[in-house]
């Protein structure tokens, strides 16, 4: 399946930013299951100095900055993207679960490693004891992995309510397993946390995925967004994606931008600011098949149409320093900076 | 473990039991303990011998005395550590001891060789995890090592090696067994920290006693230091002549910031926290008064994960975003190289001897601390089984258990610490108790041991490490058989001698001889936040002293026999007290029975001495020391004693007697506040930094008139006319004042003399003079067609002062000229505070810090 992706982020600013540096992970991934035929980033303002680096989970990371005044900011990638992702593995070919959590903690085989690497807690996948008990029921002794990993990823859709008005970029995966709601980046957080509290590697995904408009309507622009999965890995098999958002397995109605053991190493747009005052950010996605628009049968079902572009107000959390301005008449007040 | 560190007893010193009994008489060491001073026999160990016998030669009555100058240099230094959450307030003072570790070179350089092994061996070791992590691969050190240790950080792997070394800066805590043999308690690998803190040791204890340190052969640290230098200017990518290295501090607040600003007054670095620093294309630079300086090195003093915002904590206000890239990018060393913490735990002890071997080809000369990390399965059994006599502690976070000691603990609750080990066993390492050995140190009835333990530092140069001749020796307190491992834990210290059996030849410094000498009349960089700092100073400095002189004027009157009625003598002054919120409701003039002379009184006190209370000159004078010890790179040692006396001279209750005795504290500041503008006028070189201070002082005198003048002409008469005499010694005037008219002061020559007299250094002329000169030689002002927004204030006001003729012929006149007195203030408010807002705009915006943007949330398919 062949996509045109435009991903438009966008920032307005309360006050004017002097300097600006941003980390970018927004170009989709290039490897055997899906190739990148055109990348484009358009950064406005023009970046003064636009550098690359993979970054240590092999994804490719661009570094911008721009050292003129600037209000607003706005970064548009286009990609034509070819996702062959067409089959979904034997579920129940699988090795049991328990052979491998014991196979990837035992075995130096490189890709072992790799693997084994996912099964720690990070910044946003604690490994807890209530995360496992969650879990549990999915993983009798014995069962296939993908098997059970596809029974938790059902019940996660089942037991969890999608809300964005729930949970914020900070809500800890604990709070999300209390409250039974959340956003596809909770439900993939949680996700990833009940499997390494098991034992067994599983990583993040972000990208994005088609979506079908509701039957006889036409697409809605800017309705898509950036999206996150998880993968769970198997000895031999490699990594295996599941959507608890969806509950389907990824196959070529997904396309994989970036791969990290959670949100905070791969966010898609990271930057910081000298100045700005309060910030409005705005994004919008555009997923576009260039093939024929029968729909692929894994697809998530058809959803309520979204506003055409999704609106965030975000108070800037850090105040920037302010310097006394004024000699007051009643010199007592200190200036900010200074006060005790 | 080389046999020859146990140091055998000398013969023939056991034959002396008497001798030094000034010193022994008291020391009765501990069983079971190494002893650093008495071997097993009882007899003096050689190293001690030497110095005691060079001590002894001092009187009694003269080393007590000798060590309470010392203390007092300590204190006046402003000496401090600080430690966070201590109700006491940030600033502890340096708790030293008169009494050196001593240790003879000999033994010594048996410890020198097995640190240099080990800093060799720290850093083949970073190298590996920082690339390509073969110790893994290979099953050297276990996967979950580097995977659960949250000091891996990713964004760091791969950053390059500056001048071929991952470790430049190391530093060993070592602890001596019962049996004589040292042993390695803790690593510190990211940000050591205690140089200075050493160095200044030693500055303190070889002024004390001079004569011991010159007889006893004492090494000098003057070889290391320089050391230092060639390292941090050899680590420089740059070919520059002289490489610009900057001392990356925290800031202020930071647990250490006083040893940083003294590492960098003592080896030529800029002290630069985040605010002072920017990346730009992929290179570092300091914010300076001239504009944006490239930065060659960076000394890190800021924990790794903290160093960028852009790539690691992004929560960070202590990081230069960039700064990584920069790294990559090869146009700056940064060292310790961010990601360095990724070896410092007590985890990774457990493995050193085996990586030693493979990577060395060698065996570990100093052991480590027995330790057993949990996470591999016979470890875990040993930690569990024996956890009565081992200590359990996280593996790779600092501080987030305390230390817990099996055997001391109740049943229960070491049941439960085993489970909390058996369900993470990554996360612990369990570690034999250290015994720690005894040292003497000095009481005034003669010695007395106390458990020690020595930071030994080593710093790497282009043959490999070299260590610091000496170190930071850390003291527990009495009864305790352990110094805090954490600087946070606050313990005593002592010097650290080592000394030759030679007398050693006199060195000099050959670090500067390798430049070609430049001759400068101006200092290389200056940063924005120094000038800002020390604007700041400027104007609390004079704030003070204004406060202090309007408080002395109400006093005066108040404590004489007039009592109430002599206020009406101060009216405008009062008004002004009320107005800077330190008196309240002038509601005294008109019914003074009402409030009662004491409440006055008290007031006045709490205006004094109230911390509590804004603008109080306790207040004040703690913010001007603080802002004080943030520039202690800028300021002299004499200056810095100036401040410090005039913060602690008010830390103490208020006086409860008569007010009158506040008279001599009030005059005390008013003598330091000439002393330190003294310092200003005659002792500080002419450069930016001096404009900055000079141009606060000026700023906030020149509001002080113009408010005072002001409230003058709002009295009426005769009260107006009453006041004048306190106005004028409120600005110093009197004298001038008398001098010129033999008559009572009468409004308009007081005018003249407070305002438009530029030759009266009170007067309101005489700061915008000031200003204006000040403002004229700033870098800004030169090189532009235009006067600065600030600059045309001061040029215009000046010309309105110059201008303006007090002379009154007929009485109606005067009223003319008060009108156009009371334009002239009103306008001035205004204009001052442009001045100050266009510095701002000109020379400190830069300083604003960076903040993250709001990270895009992942958005849903649905909804």
């Amino acid at each position: 399946m062949r996509y045109r992706i435009e991903h438009l982020t966008a920032y307005a600013y309360g006050q004017g930013v002097s300097i600006s540096h941003h980390a970018a992970r927004l170009r989709p991934l290039h490897n055997a299951y899906q190739q990148v035929a055109d990348f484009q980033m358009k950064v406005s303002p023009r970046p003064d100095k636009l550098s690359q680096k993979r970054d240590y989970f092999g994804n490719t990371v661009d570094f911008f900055m721009i050292q003129d005044l600037h209000s607003r900011l706005e970064v548009t990638t286009v990609s034509h993207v070819t996702v062959s992702s067409e089959t979904t593995p034997y579920l129940n070919a699988s090795f049991p679960w328990e052979s491998v959590r014991d196979q990837v903690k035992r075995e130096r085989t490189e890709e072992c490693l790799h693997a084994y690497e996912f099964c720690f807690p990070s910044r946003h996948v604690p490994v807890k004891e209530a995360f496992r008990e969650y879990a549990a029921p999915s993983f009798p002794p014995g069962r296939p992995l993908l098997e059970a990993a596809m029974d938790l990823t059902t019940r996660i859709h089942t037991d969890f309510k999608f809300d964005p008005k729930a949970t914020t970029i900070s809500t800890p995966p604990m709070e999300v397993l209390e409250k039974r709601k959340g956003v596809c980046q909770d439900f993939a957080h949680l996700q990833i946390s009940c499997l390494r509290s098991l034992g067994l590697p599983a990583r993040y995904v972000s990208g994005y995925v088609r979506t079908e408009p509701p039957p006889g309507q036409p697409r809605l622009l800017g309705a898509d967004a950036t999206h996150a999965w998880v993968a769970v890995f198997c000895p031999g098999l490699g990594w295996t994606e599941y959507d608890p958002t969806n509950d389907v397995i990824p196959t070529n109605g997904h396309i994989r931008v970036a791969y990290g053991r959670d949100y905070s190493d791969i966010s898609p747009l990271r930057g910081t600011v000298v100045g700005g005052g309060s910030q409005r950010l705005t994004i919008g996605v555009t997923v576009e098949p260039l093939d024929d628009e029968t729909p692929a049968p894994a697809q998530p079902e058809a959803t309520p149409a979204a506003p055409a572009q999704t609106q965030v107000q975000i108070q800037s959390q850090t105040q920037t320093s302010q310097t006394q301005t004024a000699v007051s008449s009643a010199p007592a007040p200190a200036p900010p900076q200074k006060q005790d | 473990m080389d046999e020859t560190l146990t140091v055998k007893p000398e013969p023939g010193k056991q034959a002396e039991p008497n001798r030094f009994q000034r010193w022994l008489k008291n020391y009765r060491p501990e069983e079971g303990v190494y002893d650093e001073l008495l071997d097993e026999s009882g007899a003096i160990r050689p190293g001690w011998s030497r110095f005691l016998e060079q001590i002894d030669r001092i009187r009694p009555d003269d080393f007590s005395e000798r060590w309470h100058q010392a203390q007092r240099v300590i204190r006046e230094n402003g000496v401090t550590y600080n430690v966070y959450g201590d109700p006491q307030g940030t600033d502890r003072p340096w708790d030293l001891d008169p009494i050196p570790f001593v240790i003879t070179q000999q033994d010594w350089q048996q410890l020198e060789k097995g640190l240099i092994q080990r800093a060799r061996l720290m850093d083949a070791v970073l190298a590996d995890l920082a690339g390509p992590q073969n110790l893994i691969r290979n099953g050297l050190l276990p996967q979950e090592m580097l995977f659960s240790n949250q000091r891996f950080l990713r964004p760091c792997h791969g950053l390059p090696a500056s001048a071929g070394h991952f470790l430049h800066f190391y530093a060993v805590d070592l602890a001596r067994a019962p049996d004589g043999r040292w042993w390695v308690v803790s690593d510190r690998v990211q940000a050591p920290s205690g140089t200075g803190y050493g160095l200044e040791n030693r500055l303190v204890v070889s002024r004390m006693i001079p004569e011991v340190a010159r007889e006893c052969h004492l090494v000098r640290l003057a070889r290391f230091f320089d050391r230092m230098r060639e390292s941090l200017a050899a680590a420089s990518p740059n070919a520059r002549e002289q490489p610009h290295v900057v001392m990356y501090t925290p800031g202020p607040y930071n647990e250490t910031y006083f040893e940083q600003a003294y590492l960098a007054r003592y080896l030529g670095l800029t002290l630069a926290s985040s605010e002072d620093l920017t990346t730009r294309d992929d290179r570092v630079f300091l914010k300076t008064l001239d504009g944006l300086q490239p930065v060659d090195v960076m000394w890190r003093r800021v924990d790794d994960e903290f160093s960028d915002p852009l790539e690691l904590r992004s929560d960070s206000r202590l990081g230069v975003a960039g700064l990584l890239q920069a790294v990559r990018a090869g146009n700056v060393a940064v060292l310790n190289l961010p990601g360095s913490g990724v070896v410092e735990n007590p985890a990774i002890m457990a493995f050193l001897p085996v990586l030693c071997r493979r990577l060395l080809n060698e065996d570990l000369h100093i052991p480590s601390v027995a330790t057993w990390w949990c996470g591999q399965k016979p470890a875990l059994k040993t930690a569990v089984d024996q956890i009565d006599r081992l200590v359990v502690k996280h593996a790779f976070e600092k501080g987030t258990i305390p230390v817990r000691f099996g055997g001391t603990m109740p049943a229960a609750e070491r049941a439960a610490l085993i489970r909390q080990v058996e369900r993470d066993p990554f996360a612990y390492v369990a570690q034999e108790s250290v015994t720690f050995s005894q040292a003497p140190v000095w009481s005034s009835q003669g010695f007395r041991p106390r458990r020690v333990s020595i930071r030994v530092f080593l710093v790497a140069h282009e043959d490999g490490y070299q260590v610091m001749p000496g170190g930071l020796t850390r003291v527990a307190g009495e009864s305790q058989t352990a110094p805090g491992i954490s600087m946070q834990q606050g313990s005593g210290s002592k010097d650290t001698w080592v000394l030759s059996e030679e007398p050693l030849p006199a060195y000099f410094s050959k670090y500067e001889t390798r430049f070609p000498i430049v001759i400068r009349r101006r200092r290389v960089h200056y940063s924005s936040r120094s000038a800002d700092n020390l604007y700041w100073i400027g104007r609390y400095a004079e704030r003070s002293e204004f406060t202090t002189r309007l408080l002395r004027s109400v006093i005066i009157p108040l404590s004489s026999e007039g009592g109430f009625g002599s206020l009406t003598e101060v009216g405008p002054i009062w008004d002004l007290l009320c107005q800077l919120g330190l008196l309240l409701a002038p509601t005294w003039r008109k019914e003074p029975a009402a409030q009662g002379i004491a409440a006055l009184e008290n007031a006045l006190k709490d205006a004094v001495f109230n911390e509590e209370m804004l603008g109080s000159l306790r207040r004040i004078n703690g913010q001007l020391q603080r802002l004080a010890a943030s520039s202690r790179d800028n300021l002299s040692l004499d200056t810095w004693r100036i401040v410090r006396s005039l913060g602690e001279d008010l830390k103490r209750p208020a006086p409860t007697g008569p007010i009158s005795d506040m008279l001599p504290v009030l005059d005390n500041l008013i003598t330091l506040h000439a002393a330190l503008s003294g310092m200003a006028r005659e002792n500080t070189t002419r450069n930016p930094g001096w404009r900055f201070l000079d141009l606060g002082r000026r700023l906030e005198r020149a509001t002080y008139v113009t408010n005072l003048i002001t409230l003058v002409l709002e009295e009426e008469e005769p009260a107006r006319s009453t006041c004048l005499d306190a106005v004028l010694q409120v600005f110093d005037s009197s004298i001038t004042y008398r001098q010129r008219y033999l008559f009572e002061p009468r409004l308009l020559p007081v005018l003249d003399t407070l305002l438009l007299d530029s030759a009266n250094p009170r007067s309101l002329a005489a700061q915008i003079e000031e200003l204006d000169a000040q403002l004229a030689a700033l870098p800004v002002e030169k090189n532009r067609a235009f006067f600065t927004e600030g600059r045309k204030v001061t040029v215009r006001a000046l010309a309105q002062l110059r201008t303006m003729d007090l002379g009154a012929r007929e009485p109606d006149h005067e009223k003319q000229i008060l009108y156009e007195i009371r334009l002239l203030l009103s306008g001035m408010k205004p204009q001052l505070a442009e001045v100050s807002s266009d510095l701002d705009r000109q020379y400190f915006s830069l300083l604003q810090l960076e903040q993250s943007t709001a990270e895009t949330r992942v958005r849903p398919p649905k909804g």
